[in-house]
Protein backbone atom coordinates (compact mmCIF):
# COMPACT_ATOMS: atom_id res chain seq x y z
CA UNK A 1 0.00 0.00 0.00
CA UNK A 2 2.85 2.36 0.91
CA UNK A 3 4.48 1.57 -2.43
CA UNK A 4 1.18 2.22 -4.23
CA UNK A 5 0.73 5.62 -2.58
CA UNK A 6 4.32 6.68 -3.24
CA UNK A 7 3.95 5.70 -6.93
CA UNK A 8 0.72 7.69 -7.23
CA UNK A 9 2.46 10.67 -5.59
CA UNK A 10 5.50 10.38 -7.88
CA UNK A 11 3.32 10.29 -11.01
CA UNK A 12 1.13 13.12 -9.71
CA UNK A 13 4.22 15.27 -8.97
CA UNK A 14 5.48 14.64 -12.50
CA UNK A 15 2.10 15.66 -14.00
CA UNK A 16 1.98 18.79 -11.86
CA UNK A 17 5.49 19.80 -13.00
CA UNK A 18 4.56 19.28 -16.65
CA UNK A 19 1.25 21.16 -16.28
CA UNK A 20 3.12 24.03 -14.64
CA UNK A 21 5.62 24.18 -17.51
CA UNK A 22 3.01 23.62 -20.22
CA UNK A 23 0.79 26.52 -19.28
CA UNK A 24 -1.05 26.26 -22.60
CA UNK A 25 -3.17 23.37 -21.33
CA UNK A 26 -4.51 25.22 -18.28
CA UNK A 27 -5.11 28.46 -20.14
CA UNK A 28 -6.82 26.81 -23.10
CA UNK A 29 -9.11 25.01 -20.65
CA UNK A 30 -9.83 28.24 -18.75
CA UNK A 31 -10.33 30.50 -21.77
CA UNK A 32 -12.55 27.96 -23.49
CA UNK A 33 -14.81 27.73 -20.41
CA UNK A 34 -14.84 31.51 -19.98
CA UNK A 35 -15.78 31.90 -23.63
CA UNK A 36 -18.82 29.68 -23.15
CA UNK A 37 -19.96 31.91 -20.24
CA UNK A 38 -19.44 35.10 -22.27
CA UNK A 39 -21.31 33.67 -25.25
CA UNK A 40 -24.33 32.84 -23.06
CA UNK A 41 -24.15 36.29 -21.46
CA UNK A 42 -24.15 37.88 -24.90
CA UNK A 43 -26.93 35.67 -26.32
CA UNK A 44 -29.21 36.32 -23.36
CA UNK A 45 -28.52 40.04 -23.67
CA UNK A 46 -27.24 40.47 -20.14
CA UNK A 47 -30.69 39.72 -18.70
CA UNK A 48 -29.62 39.14 -15.11
CA UNK A 49 -32.80 37.35 -13.94
CA UNK A 50 -32.56 34.73 -16.70
CA UNK A 51 -28.80 34.36 -16.27
CA UNK A 52 -29.00 34.00 -12.50
CA UNK A 53 -31.54 31.21 -12.79
CA UNK A 54 -29.23 29.21 -15.03
CA UNK A 55 -25.88 29.95 -13.32
CA UNK A 56 -25.38 26.33 -12.04
CA UNK A 57 -26.24 24.77 -15.42
CA UNK A 58 -24.13 27.32 -17.26
CA UNK A 59 -21.18 26.69 -14.95
CA UNK A 60 -21.25 22.91 -15.43
CA UNK A 61 -21.80 23.10 -19.20
CA UNK A 62 -18.73 25.34 -19.46
CA UNK A 63 -16.71 22.98 -17.24
CA UNK A 64 -17.90 19.92 -19.15
CA UNK A 65 -16.90 21.38 -22.53
CA UNK A 66 -13.57 22.63 -21.16
CA UNK A 67 -12.86 19.25 -19.58
CA UNK A 68 -13.53 17.45 -22.86
CA UNK A 69 -10.99 19.64 -24.59
CA UNK A 70 -8.43 19.66 -21.76
CA UNK A 71 -8.41 15.99 -20.79
CA UNK A 72 -8.22 14.66 -24.33
CA UNK A 73 -5.48 17.16 -25.22
CA UNK A 74 -3.43 16.35 -22.12
CA UNK A 75 -3.53 12.62 -22.76
CA UNK A 76 -3.20 12.65 -26.54
CA UNK A 77 0.11 14.55 -26.23
CA UNK A 78 1.39 12.00 -23.73
CA UNK A 79 0.36 9.09 -25.95
CA UNK A 80 1.71 10.67 -29.15
CA UNK A 81 5.24 11.34 -27.85
CA UNK A 82 5.34 7.88 -26.32
CA UNK A 83 6.10 9.01 -22.75
CA UNK A 84 3.02 7.10 -21.64
CA UNK A 85 4.56 3.85 -22.93
CA UNK A 86 7.70 4.63 -20.95
CA UNK A 87 5.56 4.60 -17.80
CA UNK A 88 3.78 1.41 -18.88
CA UNK A 89 7.17 -0.31 -19.13
CA UNK A 90 7.83 0.19 -15.43
CA UNK A 91 6.76 -2.35 -12.80
CA UNK A 92 4.00 -0.28 -11.23
CA UNK A 93 0.30 -1.13 -11.01
CA UNK A 94 -1.86 0.23 -13.81
CA UNK A 95 -4.32 1.43 -11.14
CA UNK A 96 -1.67 3.79 -9.72
CA UNK A 97 -1.02 5.25 -13.20
CA UNK A 98 -4.74 5.86 -13.68
CA UNK A 99 -5.37 7.35 -10.22
CA UNK A 100 -2.39 9.71 -10.48
CA UNK A 101 -3.70 11.03 -13.79
CA UNK A 102 -7.19 11.50 -12.31
CA UNK A 103 -5.80 13.39 -9.29
CA UNK A 104 -3.72 15.70 -11.46
CA UNK A 105 -6.74 16.41 -13.69
CA UNK A 106 -8.88 17.11 -10.57
CA UNK A 107 -6.31 19.65 -9.34
CA UNK A 108 -6.09 21.34 -12.74
CA UNK A 109 -9.87 21.44 -13.23
CA UNK A 110 -10.66 22.61 -9.66
CA UNK A 111 -8.20 25.49 -10.05
CA UNK A 112 -9.86 26.40 -13.35
CA UNK A 113 -13.37 26.11 -11.84
CA UNK A 114 -12.51 28.49 -8.99
CA UNK A 115 -11.35 31.14 -11.46
CA UNK A 116 -14.44 30.50 -13.59
CA UNK A 117 -16.87 30.95 -10.67
CA UNK A 118 -15.02 34.10 -9.61
CA UNK A 119 -15.54 35.47 -13.12
CA UNK A 120 -19.24 34.54 -12.95
CA UNK A 121 -19.67 36.22 -9.54
CA UNK A 122 -18.19 39.42 -10.96
CA UNK A 123 -20.12 39.21 -14.25
CA UNK A 124 -23.55 38.24 -12.89
CA UNK A 125 -23.32 39.84 -9.44
CA UNK A 126 -24.41 37.09 -7.02
CA UNK A 127 -23.12 35.48 -3.83
CA UNK A 128 -23.41 32.04 -2.24
CA UNK A 129 -26.06 30.89 0.19
CA UNK A 130 -23.49 28.36 1.50
CA UNK A 131 -19.96 28.36 0.07
CA UNK A 132 -18.97 25.07 1.76
CA UNK A 133 -21.68 23.13 -0.08
CA UNK A 134 -20.49 24.79 -3.25
CA UNK A 135 -16.85 23.73 -2.67
CA UNK A 136 -17.86 20.21 -1.66
CA UNK A 137 -20.15 19.93 -4.67
CA UNK A 138 -17.59 21.05 -7.24
CA UNK A 139 -14.90 18.80 -5.74
CA UNK A 140 -17.10 15.68 -5.81
CA UNK A 141 -18.47 16.39 -9.28
CA UNK A 142 -14.99 17.16 -10.63
CA UNK A 143 -13.65 13.85 -9.31
CA UNK A 144 -16.35 12.02 -11.30
CA UNK A 145 -15.74 14.14 -14.41
CA UNK A 146 -11.97 13.55 -14.28
CA UNK A 147 -12.35 9.80 -13.63
CA UNK A 148 -14.68 9.17 -16.56
CA UNK A 149 -12.84 11.72 -18.74
CA UNK A 150 -9.38 10.20 -18.25
CA UNK A 151 -10.70 6.68 -18.86
CA UNK A 152 -12.52 7.60 -22.06
CA UNK A 153 -9.66 9.80 -23.28
CA UNK A 154 -7.34 6.75 -23.11
CA UNK A 155 -9.86 4.62 -25.01
CA UNK A 156 -10.45 7.23 -27.69
CA UNK A 157 -6.77 8.26 -27.79
CA UNK A 158 -5.91 4.97 -29.47
CA UNK A 159 -8.45 5.51 -32.25
CA UNK A 160 -8.13 7.61 -35.39
CA UNK A 161 -11.27 9.59 -34.51
CA UNK A 162 -10.30 10.61 -30.96
CA UNK A 163 -11.80 14.13 -31.23
CA UNK A 164 -15.24 12.75 -32.16
CA UNK A 165 -15.10 9.65 -29.98
CA UNK A 166 -14.32 11.54 -26.75
CA UNK A 167 -17.52 13.65 -26.53
CA UNK A 168 -19.67 10.85 -27.98
CA UNK A 169 -18.72 8.52 -25.14
CA UNK A 170 -18.09 11.13 -22.44
CA UNK A 171 -21.29 13.22 -22.50
CA UNK A 172 -23.90 10.42 -22.12
CA UNK A 173 -22.01 8.84 -19.19
CA UNK A 174 -21.50 12.05 -17.24
CA UNK A 175 -25.00 13.44 -17.82
CA UNK A 176 -26.37 12.16 -14.45
CA UNK A 177 -23.26 13.51 -12.72
CA UNK A 178 -23.76 16.95 -14.25
CA UNK A 179 -27.42 16.92 -13.14
CA UNK A 180 -26.21 16.13 -9.60
CA UNK A 181 -23.59 18.90 -9.78
CA UNK A 182 -26.20 21.42 -10.94
CA UNK A 183 -28.63 20.47 -8.14
CA UNK A 184 -25.94 20.78 -5.42
CA UNK A 185 -24.75 24.11 -6.80
CA UNK A 186 -28.33 25.37 -7.05
CA UNK A 187 -28.72 24.76 -3.31
CA UNK A 188 -25.28 26.24 -2.54
CA UNK A 189 -26.26 29.44 -4.39
CA UNK A 190 -29.90 29.98 -3.53
CA UNK A 191 -30.71 27.55 -0.70
CA UNK A 192 -33.76 25.23 -0.74
CA UNK A 193 -34.51 21.65 0.24
CA UNK A 194 -31.50 20.47 2.27
CA UNK A 195 -32.64 16.81 2.28
CA UNK A 196 -32.86 16.74 -1.52
CA UNK A 197 -29.40 18.33 -1.69
CA UNK A 198 -27.93 15.63 0.57
CA UNK A 199 -29.49 12.98 -1.67
CA UNK A 200 -27.74 14.52 -4.64
CA UNK A 201 -24.46 14.71 -2.70
CA UNK A 202 -24.85 11.00 -1.90
CA UNK A 203 -25.62 10.22 -5.53
CA UNK A 204 -22.53 12.06 -6.80
CA UNK A 205 -20.38 10.34 -4.15
CA UNK A 206 -21.66 6.89 -5.17
CA UNK A 207 -21.12 7.76 -8.86
CA UNK A 208 -17.50 8.72 -8.05
CA UNK A 209 -16.79 5.57 -6.06
CA UNK A 210 -18.37 3.33 -8.68
CA UNK A 211 -16.45 4.82 -11.60
CA UNK A 212 -13.14 5.09 -9.70
CA UNK A 213 -13.38 1.38 -8.90
CA UNK A 214 -14.53 0.19 -12.32
CA UNK A 215 -12.23 2.46 -14.35
CA UNK A 216 -9.12 1.76 -12.19
CA UNK A 217 -9.45 -1.98 -12.55
CA UNK A 218 -10.35 -1.83 -16.25
CA UNK A 219 -7.50 0.54 -17.08
CA UNK A 220 -4.92 -2.25 -17.32
CA UNK A 221 -7.03 -3.90 -20.01
CA UNK A 222 -7.45 -0.85 -22.22
CA UNK A 223 -3.82 0.31 -22.24
CA UNK A 224 -2.57 -2.92 -23.82
CA UNK A 225 -3.11 -3.04 -27.59
CA UNK B 1 8.58 -17.56 -27.33
CA UNK B 2 6.30 -20.28 -28.66
CA UNK B 3 3.73 -20.10 -31.47
CA UNK B 4 3.24 -16.39 -31.00
CA UNK B 5 0.53 -14.84 -33.17
CA UNK B 6 -1.01 -11.41 -33.39
CA UNK B 7 -3.47 -9.88 -35.81
CA UNK B 8 -4.90 -6.41 -36.29
CA UNK B 9 -8.35 -6.77 -37.84
CA UNK B 10 -7.99 -9.04 -40.84
CA UNK B 11 -4.21 -8.64 -41.22
CA UNK B 12 -1.76 -10.90 -39.42
CA UNK B 13 1.15 -9.00 -37.86
CA UNK B 14 2.81 -12.16 -36.49
CA UNK B 15 2.01 -15.75 -37.27
CA UNK B 16 3.22 -18.68 -35.14
CA UNK B 17 6.62 -17.21 -34.36
CA UNK B 18 8.98 -19.47 -32.39
CA UNK B 19 12.49 -18.75 -31.16
CA UNK B 20 14.71 -18.95 -28.11
CA UNK B 21 17.39 -16.57 -26.97
CA UNK B 22 19.82 -17.64 -24.26
CA UNK B 23 21.87 -15.68 -21.74
CA UNK B 24 24.98 -14.28 -23.38
CA UNK B 25 23.37 -14.14 -26.82
CA UNK B 26 22.44 -11.17 -28.96
CA UNK B 27 19.81 -11.63 -31.63
CA UNK B 28 19.32 -9.36 -34.64
CA UNK B 29 15.87 -9.33 -36.24
CA UNK B 30 15.97 -8.36 -39.90
CA UNK B 31 13.11 -7.89 -42.31
CA UNK B 32 11.45 -5.38 -44.64
CA UNK B 33 8.94 -2.76 -43.50
CA UNK B 34 5.71 -4.32 -42.25
CA UNK B 35 7.31 -7.67 -41.49
CA UNK B 36 6.21 -7.56 -37.83
CA UNK B 37 9.47 -6.47 -36.16
CA UNK B 38 7.92 -3.67 -34.08
CA UNK B 39 4.96 -5.84 -33.06
CA UNK B 40 7.42 -8.51 -31.95
CA UNK B 41 9.32 -6.07 -29.69
CA UNK B 42 6.09 -4.58 -28.30
CA UNK B 43 4.76 -8.06 -27.52
CA UNK B 44 7.96 -9.04 -25.73
CA UNK B 45 7.67 -5.76 -23.78
CA UNK B 46 4.03 -6.63 -23.02
CA UNK B 47 2.69 -3.45 -24.57
CA UNK B 48 0.78 -5.53 -27.10
CA UNK B 49 -1.30 -8.54 -26.13
CA UNK B 50 -0.73 -11.76 -28.03
CA UNK B 51 -3.69 -13.49 -29.69
CA UNK B 52 -2.07 -16.88 -29.17
CA UNK B 53 1.22 -18.33 -28.00
CA UNK B 54 3.47 -18.09 -25.00
CA UNK B 55 6.27 -15.76 -23.94
CA UNK B 56 8.62 -16.89 -21.19
CA UNK B 57 11.28 -14.38 -20.15
CA UNK B 58 13.88 -15.46 -17.62
CA UNK B 59 11.54 -18.19 -16.37
CA UNK B 60 8.56 -15.82 -16.02
CA UNK B 61 5.38 -16.32 -18.00
CA UNK B 62 4.27 -13.01 -19.50
CA UNK B 63 0.65 -13.74 -18.57
CA UNK B 64 1.42 -14.27 -14.88
CA UNK B 65 4.55 -12.34 -13.93
CA UNK B 66 4.45 -8.99 -15.68
CA UNK B 67 6.17 -7.00 -12.94
CA UNK B 68 9.09 -9.46 -12.74
CA UNK B 69 9.52 -9.18 -16.51
CA UNK B 70 9.36 -5.37 -16.58
CA UNK B 71 12.09 -5.35 -13.94
CA UNK B 72 14.28 -7.50 -16.19
CA UNK B 73 13.83 -5.81 -19.56
CA UNK B 74 15.03 -2.49 -20.93
CA UNK B 75 13.09 -1.35 -23.98
CA UNK B 76 13.97 1.13 -26.73
CA UNK B 77 11.18 1.83 -29.25
CA UNK B 78 10.91 4.15 -32.27
CA UNK B 79 9.51 6.85 -30.01
CA UNK B 80 11.79 8.19 -27.28
CA UNK B 81 9.32 7.47 -24.44
CA UNK B 82 10.44 10.64 -22.65
CA UNK B 83 8.71 13.72 -21.27
CA UNK B 84 9.77 16.60 -23.49
CA UNK B 85 8.87 19.28 -20.89
CA UNK B 86 11.20 17.72 -18.33
CA UNK B 87 15.00 17.96 -18.33
CA UNK B 88 17.24 14.99 -19.07
CA UNK B 89 18.04 14.64 -15.38
CA UNK B 90 14.37 14.91 -14.32
CA UNK B 91 13.42 12.22 -16.83
CA UNK B 92 16.15 9.83 -15.66
CA UNK B 93 15.36 10.49 -11.99
CA UNK B 94 11.65 9.97 -12.58
CA UNK B 95 12.14 6.61 -14.34
CA UNK B 96 14.72 5.50 -11.76
CA UNK B 97 12.16 6.15 -9.01
CA UNK B 98 9.49 4.30 -10.97
CA UNK B 99 11.79 1.28 -10.77
CA UNK B 100 12.13 1.95 -7.05
CA UNK B 101 15.92 2.38 -7.24
CA UNK B 102 17.61 3.40 -4.01
CA UNK B 103 20.78 4.97 -5.42
CA UNK B 104 19.10 7.37 -7.87
CA UNK B 105 21.79 10.10 -7.76
CA UNK B 106 24.72 7.81 -8.47
CA UNK B 107 22.81 5.89 -11.16
CA UNK B 108 21.91 9.11 -13.01
CA UNK B 109 25.55 10.27 -12.85
CA UNK B 110 26.72 6.86 -14.06
CA UNK B 111 24.34 6.88 -17.04
CA UNK B 112 25.23 10.47 -17.93
CA UNK B 113 28.89 9.44 -18.04
CA UNK B 114 28.21 6.23 -19.96
CA UNK B 115 26.20 7.98 -22.70
CA UNK B 116 28.14 11.24 -22.58
CA UNK B 117 25.14 13.27 -21.45
CA UNK B 118 26.80 15.24 -18.63
CA UNK B 119 26.60 18.57 -20.50
CA UNK B 120 22.91 17.99 -21.31
CA UNK B 121 21.52 16.98 -17.91
CA UNK B 122 19.81 20.32 -17.27
CA UNK B 123 18.45 20.69 -20.83
CA UNK B 124 14.80 19.97 -21.52
CA UNK B 125 14.39 16.87 -23.68
CA UNK B 126 12.18 18.84 -26.10
CA UNK B 127 15.07 21.05 -27.20
CA UNK B 128 17.62 18.25 -27.72
CA UNK B 129 18.67 17.04 -31.15
CA UNK B 130 17.26 13.71 -32.32
CA UNK B 131 20.58 11.97 -31.65
CA UNK B 132 20.77 13.18 -28.06
CA UNK B 133 17.14 12.26 -27.45
CA UNK B 134 17.96 8.72 -28.60
CA UNK B 135 20.87 8.64 -26.16
CA UNK B 136 18.59 9.75 -23.32
CA UNK B 137 16.06 7.15 -24.43
CA UNK B 138 18.74 4.45 -24.23
CA UNK B 139 19.75 5.75 -20.78
CA UNK B 140 16.09 5.60 -19.68
CA UNK B 141 15.79 2.01 -20.90
CA UNK B 142 18.78 0.82 -18.86
CA UNK B 143 18.22 2.99 -15.79
CA UNK B 144 17.38 -0.11 -13.72
CA UNK B 145 20.28 -2.10 -15.19
CA UNK B 146 18.12 -4.83 -16.74
CA UNK B 147 19.77 -8.08 -17.90
CA UNK B 148 17.65 -8.12 -21.08
CA UNK B 149 17.70 -5.42 -23.71
CA UNK B 150 14.90 -5.16 -26.34
CA UNK B 151 15.42 -2.55 -29.02
CA UNK B 152 13.44 -1.50 -32.08
CA UNK B 153 15.86 0.06 -34.57
CA UNK B 154 17.83 1.78 -31.81
CA UNK B 155 20.43 3.13 -34.25
CA UNK B 156 17.92 5.33 -36.11
CA UNK B 157 19.15 8.91 -35.92
CA UNK B 158 22.37 8.01 -34.09
CA UNK B 159 25.69 9.35 -35.32
CA UNK B 160 28.80 7.12 -35.40
CA UNK B 161 29.91 8.08 -31.88
CA UNK B 162 26.46 7.34 -30.41
CA UNK B 163 26.27 4.08 -32.34
CA UNK B 164 29.62 3.00 -30.91
CA UNK B 165 28.39 3.92 -27.43
CA UNK B 166 25.34 1.75 -27.99
CA UNK B 167 27.43 -1.17 -29.26
CA UNK B 168 29.62 -0.80 -26.18
CA UNK B 169 26.53 -1.08 -23.95
CA UNK B 170 25.35 -4.17 -25.84
CA UNK B 171 28.84 -5.68 -25.53
CA UNK B 172 28.87 -5.06 -21.77
CA UNK B 173 25.40 -6.61 -21.44
CA UNK B 174 26.51 -9.75 -23.29
CA UNK B 175 29.75 -10.00 -21.27
CA UNK B 176 27.68 -9.84 -18.09
CA UNK B 177 25.64 -12.79 -19.43
CA UNK B 178 22.67 -10.68 -20.38
CA UNK B 179 20.63 -11.04 -23.57
CA UNK B 180 19.92 -8.57 -26.36
CA UNK B 181 17.26 -8.61 -29.06
CA UNK B 182 17.22 -5.79 -31.58
CA UNK B 183 15.54 -5.09 -34.89
CA UNK B 184 17.68 -3.23 -37.36
CA UNK B 185 17.99 -2.01 -40.94
CA UNK B 186 21.73 -1.35 -40.72
CA UNK B 187 23.11 -4.73 -41.77
CA UNK B 188 26.74 -3.46 -41.90
CA UNK B 189 26.86 -3.26 -38.09
CA UNK B 190 25.11 -6.56 -37.36
CA UNK B 191 28.26 -8.77 -37.23
CA UNK B 192 29.78 -6.35 -34.68
CA UNK B 193 27.12 -6.95 -32.00
CA UNK B 194 24.88 -9.90 -32.95
CA UNK B 195 25.50 -13.62 -32.46
CA UNK B 196 22.30 -14.84 -34.14
CA UNK B 197 19.94 -13.53 -36.79
CA UNK B 198 16.33 -14.18 -37.63
CA UNK B 199 14.77 -12.98 -40.84
CA UNK B 200 11.13 -11.98 -40.59
CA UNK B 201 8.71 -11.54 -43.47
CA UNK B 202 4.94 -10.90 -43.34
CA UNK B 203 4.88 -11.96 -39.68
CA UNK B 204 6.69 -15.27 -40.15
CA UNK B 205 10.27 -16.32 -39.46
CA UNK B 206 11.65 -17.26 -42.86
CA UNK B 207 15.23 -18.04 -41.81
CA UNK B 208 17.34 -18.37 -38.65
CA UNK B 209 21.12 -18.43 -38.65
CA UNK B 210 24.11 -18.09 -36.36
CA UNK B 211 26.63 -15.40 -37.23
CA UNK B 212 29.63 -17.75 -36.84
CA UNK B 213 32.05 -15.28 -38.41
CA UNK B 214 29.70 -14.30 -41.25
CA UNK B 215 30.50 -10.90 -42.72
CA UNK B 216 28.05 -8.07 -43.37
CA UNK B 217 28.31 -8.98 -47.05
CA UNK B 218 27.15 -12.56 -46.34
CA UNK B 219 24.19 -11.26 -44.33
CA UNK B 220 23.31 -8.77 -47.07
CA UNK B 221 23.36 -11.62 -49.58
CA UNK B 222 21.02 -13.71 -47.40
CA UNK B 223 18.75 -10.68 -47.03
CA UNK B 224 18.74 -10.03 -50.78
CA UNK B 225 18.01 -13.70 -51.55
CA UNK B 226 15.05 -13.67 -49.21
CA UNK B 227 13.48 -10.28 -49.81
CA UNK B 228 14.63 -8.82 -53.12
CA UNK B 229 13.45 -9.98 -56.52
Amino acid sequence: MKQFISTVFLLFKKDLLIDYRRKDLFFSLLFFSLLVIFIFDYILGGSSSVLLSIVPALFWIAVMLGATLGISRALSLEIQNGAFYGVLLTPVSRESIFLAKVISMVVLMTFMELILILAMVILFDFWFFNIFYFLGGILLTTVGLATVGVFIAYISGNTTVAEVMMPLLFFPIILPLIVGGVEIMDFALWGGDVVAMYKWLGFVFVFDMLFITVCSFSFGLIVRE
Amino acid sequence: MTNLSKGYGFSKALSEVNFDIHWGESLAVLGPNGSGKTTLIKMLAMLVKEDAGEIIISGNDSKLSKFEIWNKIGVVLHQDLLYSHMTVEENLRFFARMFNLKNVDSRVRELAKLLDLRQKLSDKVGILSHGYRRRVSIARSIVHDPPIFLMDEPESGLDNISQELLEGIIDQKIKKDGAVLATTHIIDRVPIWASKIIFLNTGKIVKKENINGASALDIKKSYADLFED
